[in-house]
């Protein structure tokens, strides 16, 4: 009996310290994974953003063999001399034909590297307005717009610390089965703000685990590089061993003519019953050159980071050497990082992804919501630190959560309105992200009361802005691209739309929130201090995601503050 | 197909939703007879099975595995929210579900 009793208080120790971990891993970074994960969910639709802010490119795709047939030509007129070239053939996700090349002596100061993307059907160089597209969120995702690699470690620790919140979450968590259906907006407070959280956290686990497992490891060679500095004497040794389609091969110095690489592309996705997803040439013109083919990432689950891929000798046209079918190792990492990139899954799945990848933003959202509504609960009016600590976080949250979505708006805006010809557009229109985000969180701390009615209804107008400035200043707007089935288009501006309509929603129970406590003063007077935050900030989390819409608002209605 | 792997997690969900204590009571305003738990439950893990196994038909397993984990997040946070906010139509969306799959599976 003895040690019965004392096993029980272990575990309630264990699950005291666990939820305090949940708490202090799940703050400290939150503001920047609700960041994270919303960029990240944006950037599963990577080129279809690109497609959406550059509406001038309209091109048809072409099939791979045709388009590197066209790309050669063109290579071979533009950059005869390059070391090397990369072909992407058009994708069912991206009609263009992309080019890279390493330009033999760059000018001080410029890059090595050119971009190109063709037309495959006439093989011109296609020019749109200057964007960075859906790439901004892809990079922003992993890398904060930091210089490298501190942006990458900072991302990584902000990932640790989610794979920390949430296995201290599981543990936790006391009733993860009993309460799997459980969502109970009436009672208020604490109890709905958890109910949601819980809900959003346990019905997208499996996701929210793969994503935060797998951001790691796609970054473990530069997290835990002890291993590879035991075996190789240097990184560029590993690269070549385990990415070895992209190994540099070294030139003869020799002048001979490149063969036709159209052909071997045809034979090797006959081979695969796939698709060529890049083509490399090392050397091209020298006798010393390579062709390697890569399958598209496309193909399968565990393609997104190693697919297989073949060499082949690139004035004969002899096999060199390849992998058609990847080890168990390669494998196992492959479907890990595959399954994060998302790159394998058809439109459906890719939805999906993008809904659950919603639900962990607004689980991170209601999480950091949740930290107010508990402390709200107990604050004592006297403790003038506790008031502070409640207002920095709950300005934080603010100014965060629905000044992020308020940032995206102004991003996508100042696609639309910065002039076309602008030197350096780009930077104005990751500018305009920023400049949104920060005017966010300064209005946060200026105007406690009314930030969350006020953020949340700007980011709704900014976002319903979205559609209606896209058909002022294109001719791709609604009224075109849905009689057209253009679903690119037409599902971007729907998704503004239904984004603002969300935000707007969920403004308005903001509002009420603070009214209704305003009405009934008797009802709270203990809360000077704190007032209108709390019930305020509960609703904002709801804010971030569509999926996560329906647990928020719910959580309002009651009041979250009555003592 | 892809659509009947819906309807199942979600009827299937619906189920074992309904074979707890607490959400029979809140649909039917009275406590749950014993005799039909176990029915539900069964019913409930049959049709997350047949749910799985429908996706890896139109898929492959390792494909149709994800895209099944994908189908259970968004039926079960659908489900959540009909059964907050319109409890009725979560039951007989959940009927529906269930007569609907076979159809589905078999056209």
């Amino acid at each position: 009996m003895k040690a019965g009793k004392v096993k029980a208080q272990g575990e309630e120790g264990l699950r005291q310290s666990m939820s305090w971990l949940h708490t202090w891993a799940g703050l400290i970074f939150g503001w920047v994974l609700f960041a994270m994960f919303l960029t990240g969910s944006l950037a599963f639709f990577r080129p279809e953003i690109t497609h959406w802010m550059q509406p001038e490119i309209q091109v048809k795709p072409a099939p791979a063999v045709q388009s590197v047939e066209v790309a050669q030509r063109y290579l071979a007129e533009h950059a005869p001399d390059a070391k090397r070239w990369f072909i992407t053939p058009p994708s069912n996700r991206e009609p263009l034909i992309l080019l890279l090349y390493q330009a033999p002596k760059p000018k001080p100061g410029e890059r090595g590297f050119v971009r190109v993307k063709l037309d495959p059907a006439n093989g011109q160089a296609v020019t749109g307005r200057e964007t960075r597209g859906g790439d901004f969120f892809y990079r922003f995702h992993f890398e904060l717009e930091t210089a490298f690699p501190w942006g990458r470690w900072l991302a990584s620790i902000a990932g640790m610390f989610m794979l920390v919140a949430i296995i201290s979450g599981i543990i936790t968590h006391k009733k993860i089965f009993t309460d799997f259906f459980t969502f109970r907006p009436r009672k208020g407070g604490q109890r709905a703000w958890m109910d949601g959280h819980n809900v959003l956290s346990v019905l997208g686990l499996p996701f929210h685990l793969m994503i935060t497992f797998s951001g790691l490891v796609l970054f473990m060679v530069m997290l835990m590089p002890a291993g590879i500095k035991a075996v190789y004497e240097n990184p560029r040794q590993y690269t070549d061993d385990v990415f070895k389609s992209f190994k540099v091969t070294p030139p003869l110095n020799q002048p001979a003519p490149l063969i036709q690489i159209a052909p071997l592309v045809e034979q090797a996705q006959q081979q695969w019953q796939g698709r060529v997803g890049r083509v490399t040439v090392n050397n091209p013109g020298d006798a010393g050159a390579t062709v390697t083919l890569t399958r598209a990432s496309s193909d399968a689950v565990s393609y997104g980071v190693l697919a297989p891929w073949k060499r082949f000798d690139g004035v004969t046209g002899k096999l060199l050497e390849g992998q058609d079918t990847l080890g168990a190792t390669a494998s196992t990492a492959g479907t890990i990082t595959g399954l994060h990139l998302g790159l394998f899954a058809e439109p459906l799945l890719r939805w999906f992804y993008f809904l659950v990848s919603l639900a962990g933003t607004g689980m991170v959202g209601t999480g950091l919501v949740l930290w107010i509504a508990k402390r709200r609960q107990k604050a004592r009016p006297q403790d003038t630190r506790e008031a502070f600590s409640l207002r920095l976080v709950d300005g934080l949250n603010a100014g965060t959560i629905a000044g992020v979505v308020f940032g995206v708006a102004a991003f996508f805006l100042a696609n639309r309105l910065l002039p076309v010809d602008l030197p350096g557009r780009q930077l104005w229109e990751s500018r305009a992200f920023f400049s949104a985000w920060a005017l966010s969180l300064v209005y946060a701390f200026l105007f406690q009361h009314r930030k969350w009615q006020d953020l949340l209804a700007i980011a709704a107008a900014a976002l319903a802005l979205v559609p209606v400035v896209n058909a002022l200043t294109t001719s791709r707007h609604l009224g075109v691209s849905l009689p057209e089935g253009d679903w690119v288009m037409a599902g971007f501006d729907l998704t503004c739309l239904a984004s603002a309509v969300l935000f707007a929603w969920m403004s308005r129970k903001a509002a009420r929130a603070r009214r209704l406590p305003a009405k009934a003063p008797a009802k709270a007077p203990a809360q000077a201090s704190i007032k209108a935050p709390a019930k305020a900030s509960t609703k904002a989390a709801a804010a971030a995601s569509p999926a996560q819409a329906a647990p928020n608002a719910a959580v309002y209605e009651p009041r979250g503050d009555t003592p | 197909m892809t659509l009947a792997a819906f309807c199942l997690a979600y009827a299937g969900f619906s189920a074992l939703c309904l074979g707890m204590d607490r959400h029979y009571e809140d649909l039917f305003d009275r406590a749950m007879p014993r005799r039909h738990r176990v029915p539900l439950r069964v019913f409930g893990w049959i049709a997350l099975a047949l749910s799985l196994y429908a996706s890896a038909t139109v898929w492959g397993w390792s494909y149709g595995t994800v895209e099944w984990i994908g189908i259970l997040s968004i039926a079960g946070l659908l489900l959540i929210w009909f059964l907050t906010f319109r409890p009725r139509a979560a039951l007989t969306a959940g009927g529906v579900c269930a007569l609907a799959a076979p159809l589905l599976a078999v056209w």
